[in-house]
């Protein structure tokens, strides 16, 4: 019946690319999530599947599983469990990421209302974080594409961030452009202007800058947490 | 027109980065590798361990008594002793008495054997004089019987002469019974036989006196003046204390290229600012047990120093053993070397490529391997290239050991 007073979830889900200031105030109106969030779920793990072989075999590369072999683990046991790991926490991480960014962005954009005095009710929001996850997925959608036509060994190459751009592929400046990924700002953006109309803004600025210095905040962890690692190995 | 060109360039940036990931995916395989640089460096291999001082010629002088006996010392430790000078004397009071007894028992054997050999004289002569008698007694009886044929004597001189006779006979007969009777070889015996018993407590009293076995200085008294010592136990060490050894206890594992001849270097904690140098004299032929305490095996390595005024028996030191004195050398770690068949290779970053390369190696420590021949200062080499082909695209990810 909702449906009949506006827009469908699919047509909101598409107006968030081309409208998303209009598409979010429907959004902010009517929040609804779940056949938008479950469709993205389904994308998100149907790309992942078609992969899924190629990071299996990927689990395995550069590793001499002899060398770990115990008596109570062959080496045989050891190579199943180490793709059984890829797989499930391949899957995993398709199915729950829209869910699990939804709830942090609910979460962060709480903060910020309550901060402001303003009334942010958690549907409107989770509806928030759902449909700004879409440029995600598409990130998802065209890296498992690109994935799906590289060799293995350089499939942990495949990456949409400013990182294809790094000399190395370690240290802090490479594991800072990990975190800048144009799909990421397109979301935060989006999060943003979701989170004005939520709050009746008349101008999403605010919450875009909150978002944008955790963040960078985060990215900044991520590259020292990076020339650590590098320094270790 | 802000908001479009921000989108347009938003998008531009989207387009690029899916480039520049398409183009990455899709280039050489490159593998990344770790790298150290082929050095000049002071080379050394080197076997640290730790050692005991000890006297080279030195003895542990034990009493030899079958039974405890108490100890009274006539030296101390650090006096000078001759060989024969006497130390320590045990209590043989007890060995005395024995010896004194036994020399009684030597005076009445040798004197019962005096007697016996003077019986026996008697009796020699008692049997000369009675075949003098028997000879004459016969020669009386042969006077009769021709003084019979000339009929100057009679039945009666016959039988005077014959009966003179019988008695001789019978006095030589009795001399030689008693002279069969009369055997001193027992009372020889006996005599033996008491002076063994003298000198067997003789040598016991003299083990009494404990003696230097050699010129030196008494290193160390274990036992105190006036207890009680068992046989067998070491009481006195004698030595020379100007020639003294190093014996160190070198792990199974550190044992591999010691050799005799190489140079030592020793240092003790009681004069650390001396350093003493030595050589290896001889490594022990077996794997000792572990020491009370410890759990691991060693090997002995006996080692002679140059001049051990500074050093004193006894002490616990830090040895250093020289397999290779400190030299230059051109120097890789070891994780970079792979041996094939008897070949050793390593591979070298040429222009961002792998490349294999045979090399002659020398002497290698536990960090480092010596390079004779096959690459040059400053080669960058791979570590642990064991899943590096030759020709392969390399990216080097930080450095290595240096």
């Amino acid at each position: 019946m909702d449906e009949a007073k506006g827009k469908s979830w699919a047509a909101l889900l598409l107006e968030v690319f081309t409208s998303p200031a209009k598409a979010f105030k429907e959004i902010a109106e009517r929040p609804r999530f779940g056949a938008a969030g479950i469709t993205l779920t389904i994308i998100n793990l149907a790309f992942a599947l078609l992969t899924l072989p190629k990071w299996r075999e990927y689990s395995l590369m550069g590793v001499d599983f002899s060398e770990y072999a115990t008596e109570q683990m062959s080496a045989d046991a050891l190579e199943a469990l180490t793709q059984t790991t890829a797989s499930v926490s391949h899957i995993l991480i398709a199915v729950l990421s829209p869910w699990v960014m939804s709830l942090i962005v609910v979460l962060l954009l709480k903060i910020f209302a309550a901060v402001r005095a303003k009334e942010a009710p958690f549907g409107s929001l989770f509806a928030v974080g759902i449909y700004g996850y879409a440029p995600v997925v598409l990130s998802a959608v065209i890296k498992n594409i690109l994935i799906m036509f590289t060799a293995v060994e350089n499939i942990d190459k495949v990456n949409l961030t400013l990182a294809v751009f790094a000399p190395t592929q370690s240290g802090f400046l490479y594991s800072f452009l990990t975190a800048c990924s144009p799909f990421t700002w397109w979301s935060l953006i989006l999060y943003g202007i979701g989170a004005a109309a939520v709050m009746k803004d008349k101008q999403p600025n605010g919450a875009i800058i909150f978002l944008f210095v955790l963040w960078l905040i985060y990215a900044l962890i991520l590259g020292a947490l990076g020339n650590w690692a590098s320094a270790l190995y | 027109m802000k908001k479009k060109i921000a989108v347009l360039l938003g998008l531009a940036l989207i387009v690029a980065v899916i480039i520049g990931a398409v183009i990455k995916s899709s280039s050489e395989s490159v593998v990344e590798v770790k790298t150290a640089e082929a050095k000049t460096m002071e080379y050394e291999d080197k076997v640290l361990a730790t050692g005991k001082v000890e006297v080279a010629d030195s003895v542990d002088v034990a009493p030899t008594l079958t039974m405890p006996a108490k100890l009274t010392l006539k030296v101390e430790e650090g006096d000078q002793v001759k060989k024969g000078q006497v130390i320590a004397e045990l209590d043989v009071s007890e060995q005395k008495q024995q010896l004194a007894d036994a020399e009684k028992a030597l005076d009445a054997a040798e004197s019962a054997l005096a007697n016996a050999n003077k019986a026996k004289q008697e009796i020699a002569a008692a049997k000369k004089e009675a075949e003098q008698n028997l000879a004459l007694a016969q020669q009386g009886l042969e006077a009769v019987k021709a003084l019979i044929q000339e009929g100057k004597a009679g039945q009666e001189e016959l039988l005077e002469a014959q009966q003179a006779v019988a008695a001789a006979e019978q006095a030589k007969n009795a001399v030689e019974m008693q002279a069969k009777g009369m055997d001193t070889s027992t009372l020889e015996f006996q005599v033996e036989q008491a002076k063994s018993a003298v000198n067997a407590a003789r040598s016991a009293v003299e083990k009494g006196k404990i003696k230097s076995p050699i010129d030196g200085v008494v290193l160390q008294i274990t036992a105190k003046n006036g207890s009680y010592v068992q046989p067998g136990m070491p009481l006195i060490t004698v030595g020379k204390p100007d020639q003294l050894q190093v014996v160190a206890n070198l792990s199974e594992q550190d044992i591999n290229g010691v050799k005799a001849g190489q140079e030592v270097e020793v240092r003790w904690a009681g004069a650390p600012e001396q350093l003493v140098k030595g050589e290896v004299k001889r490594i022990a032929p077996v794997v000792s047990a572990p020491e009370l305490g410890q759990t691991e095996t060693h090997i002995k390595v006996y080692i002679t120093i140059d001049d051990g005024a500074a050093l004193k028996p006894g002490a616990t030191v830090d040895v250093v053993i020289y397999r290779v004195k400190p030299r230059q050398s051109l120097l890789i770690p070891n994780e970079a070397i792979i041996e094939e068949g008897g070949t050793k290779t390593v591979f070298v970053v040429d222009n961002g490529t792998a490349k294999k390369v045979k090399v002659q190696t020398g002497h290698s420590n536990e960090l480092y391997t010596e390079i004779n021949e096959g690459i040059k200062a400053n080669t960058k080499v791979i570590l642990e290239p064991k899943d590096i082909e030759d020709g392969q695209k390399v990216r080097l990810t930080g450095g290595g050991a240096q």
